[in-house]
């Protein structure tokens, strides 16, 4: 029993240790004991002695965005987790199948008609969906249900997305609008505010909590759809179910911080590398990893250069020689 | 004595309230929103838009006061350092190319930042970091006029800085070359309007002919000398076209701005070598004054006169430009231009600058 509180206070306190550590860290010379003076004194209601525009840094800029960095990473890794349980698969990730591409094309199609959030939101969700529903579709269709199958769908919906985006782009305004979606594109938190998580936050939240909460169904995903059904459980509308959450997740990443590459893939691989195959233990510490994952690279992206690097950049610096090692620990499992 | 005691007290609280609210002021910015500003603005940044710093230095007759500004062709390719060498001594490196990162922009502890009116996310993170920001209409504001483009960035800072008086005459000034362009062709026949393109290199790619189409500043120079700006039928904005589609349109004479290429470049191209203004040499650059001048500078007076004199060299003859030029820059900037300014702002025209009557 206290091995099981240990571990769940663990994952509780790794991401806000790193969240605690990331607020220290940046551009702007913030101390250590700045932003504990200035987090005690919104806690307890204390005058923290403290200028306002350190406060304002501290409490305006990097406390949205590292609430952001950890949504995002928590979240794609856990809708990465759920998709690869879903459709049997180790690389089937909101990426692989479409989802991201889906929802960007949605994204940018929101911000050249609209240019609200809430729009930006809603279409990144609808196209989203679509793409997943369009892979699940293709790869059905060919009568061939193999881990490739699902991929090489995932790739068409992925491009043919990625083509409308393209398309999008050569209409943007070259000067004011091409520029900010094609650096939106390669993902960035940049834009983070609490006025973008009122909106962006709850989605999810709610995925997340959907997902973990099923966790135990999820893990039955991976048995036959016969011996599913004869644990009572409703495999159409579970697989829905899921679908939907991931997909909720992803869009509402999409929406907020653009496209962020490699966190859905890498992390659950590395929670299963850490603590094997058993999803309800994946889930939350795939949440866990990811959100400390995501502050990392952030914190990178935004402390180590003048100008903003994109997220997409660092992740894929990091993930793809981290992925090369993941596969060849791993190869001798996949099918 | 209570009485005396709290007319006392109201009168003192006046008095404090004064010279307390002289420190800052409220100014109406360019997306209508009310900003307290400081009297005084020590610290300023500018977050985006580049031509702001020329415009700045020309209202403020320095840049003091001023500490930051994007890293930008607009401080580098002009004539702006050669004119005012301390504009190198700007902190650029908060914002190179992709996006602005806001803590490096605060490291530089500015008490007001002005950024560009359709960026409204940076103004939303500039004022939850607590600092005033004031929004400046962007580059291609009122559908190309450039004339309407300075001139709001002029009055704005004359508001913030205290300082009007350079704007007035800069103004009036543009718009009275404006009217002689104008007086000089308004009867010009349709079929004898030069037909004229403008290529524009400022896009994020490089490849491709990049032509700049209607509601940009090449259609506005074009309708103002009473050219035809062929690409503007059909263009929107700033967007590649076909060498072929080229040939339809069959200019007489293109003009480049923020491009990599030379004329040069174009006369050898030999796809290019039946296009009317290849075959006559007439491709301008436009010169890189304190701004480019195909688009909103302090230099717009003279921007009038040169595309009209590009367009229709023999209507124009009786211009001198370069003469009018270093009266502008003597007047307006203080600044005696040298013989090698003048090559650097008129590279390519000036031949016909100085055939003059």
């Amino acid at each position: 029993m206290t091995s099981s509180k240990l571990y769940i206070t663990g994952l509780l306190i790794t991401p806000i240790i790193f969240a605690l550590i990331a607020m220290t860290i940046g551009r702007y010379f913030v101390s250590f004991s700045d932003v504990f003076h200035t987090l005690s004194s919104v806690i307890n209601g204390a005058d923290s002695q403290l200028s306002a525009l350190t406060k304002n840094v501290i409490l305006n800029i990097r406390l949205p965005r590292v609430i952001m960095a950890m949504l995002v990473g928590g979240g794609l890794a856990v809708a990465g987790c759920a998709m690869q349980s879903l459709f049997a698969n180790p690389i089937a990730t909101p990426d692989t199948i479409g989802v991201g591409s889906g929802a960007s094309f949605g994204a940018v199609l929101a911000i050249l008609l609209f240019n609200n959030i809430f729009a930006i939101q809603s279409l990144a969700f609808v196209m989203g969906i679509l793409a997943a529903m369009m892979t699940v579709t293709f790869s059905k269709l060919s009568k061939n249900n193999s881990i490739v199958m699902i991929v090489l769908a995932g790739m068409i919906v992925a491009s043919f997305f990625a083509a409308l985006t393209s398309l999008l782009k050569t209409i943007a305004d070259t000067d004011t609008e091409l520029p900010s979606i094609v650096f939106w594109l390669m993902g960035s938190m940049a834009g983070s505010s609490f006025e973008k998580l009122k909106y962006g936050a709850a989605p999810i939240l709610l995925g997340v909590f959907i997902i973990t909460a099923l966790r135990w169904k999820i893990n039955a995903l991976l048995l036959s759809e016969d011996e599913i059904k004869s644990m009572g459980i409703h495999v159409k509308r579970m697989r829905m179910i899921v679908l939907c959450s991931a997909t909720l997740i992803t869009a509402s990443a999409v929406s907020m911080c653009g496209q962020v590459g490699w966190v859905g893939l890498l992390i659950p691989h590395l929670c299963k590398l850490m603590v094997g195959n058993d999803n309800r233990k994946v889930i939350p510490f795939s949440f866990s990893l990811g959100a400390s994952f995501m502050l990392i690279v952030d914190t990178m992206a935004r402390s180590l250069s003048h100008a903003e690097i994109p997220l997409s950049i660092i992740t894929a610096l990091i993930g793809a020689p981290f992925f090369a090692f993941i596969m060849i620990r791993l190869a001798g499992r996949w099918r | 004595m209570r009485r005396i005691l709290f007319i006392f007290s109201i009168l003192l609280s006046f008095i404090f309230n004064l010279s307390y609210g002289s420190d800052t002021k409220k100014i109406i910015d360019d997306l209508g929103l009310e900003v307290e500003v400081p009297n005084n603005p020590q610290r300023i940044v500018i977050a985006d838009l580049p031509p702001l710093v020329h415009a700045y230095y020309v209202v403020n007759s320095g840049i003091e006061g001023l500490v930051g500004a994007p890293q930008n062709n607009a401080l580098t390719d002009t004539i702006l350092p050669i004119v005012y060498p301390e504009v190198k001594n700007l902190s650029t490196g908060f914002r190179s190319g992709g996006e602005l990162n806001i803590e490096a922009l605060l490291a530089l502890e500015p008490d007001l930042i002005f950024y560009r009116s359709d960026n409204q996310q940076t103004g939303e993170i500039i004022r939850s970091a607590g600092v005033p920001a004031v929004a400046f209409q962007t580059f291609n504001a009122h559908g190309g006029n450039t004339v309407a483009a300075v001139a709001s960035w002029l009055k704005t800072l004359g508001e913030i800085l205290n300082k009007q008086e350079t704007t007035h005459r800069l103004i009036a000034n543009a718009y009275e070359n404006m009217g002689i362009v104008q007086s000089k062709m308004w009867n010009i026949a349709e079929e004898d309007k030069v037909r004229m393109i403008y290529f524009n290199g400022l896009s994020t790619d490089e490849n491709g002919l990049k032509v700049s189409g209607s509601g940009l500043f090449g259609k506005f120079w074009a309708e103002i000398a009473k050219a035809n700006d062929v690409a503007s039928q059909d263009i929107k904005g700033v967007k590649p076209i076909s060498i072929e589609q080229l040939y339809k349109y069959n200019p007489e004479v293109i003009f480049l701005t923020f491009s990599k290429s030379k004329p040069e470049n174009l006369y050898n191209n030999p796809l290019l070598a039946d296009i009317d203004a290849i075959k006559n040499k007439r491709v301008y650059t436009a010169p890189m004054g304190m701004f480019s001048w195909y688009g909103p500078s302090t230099d717009v007076a003279l921007s009038f006169l040169w595309h009209a004199k590009m367009l229709y060299p023999k209507q124009f003859s009786d211009i001198d430009i370069i003469a009018q030029t270093k009266k502008h820059y003597k007047e307006y900037y203080g600044y005696e231009l040298l013989d090698a300014d003048i090559e650097f702002l008129f590279s390519d025209s000036l031949e016909i600058l100085r055939t003059n009557d």
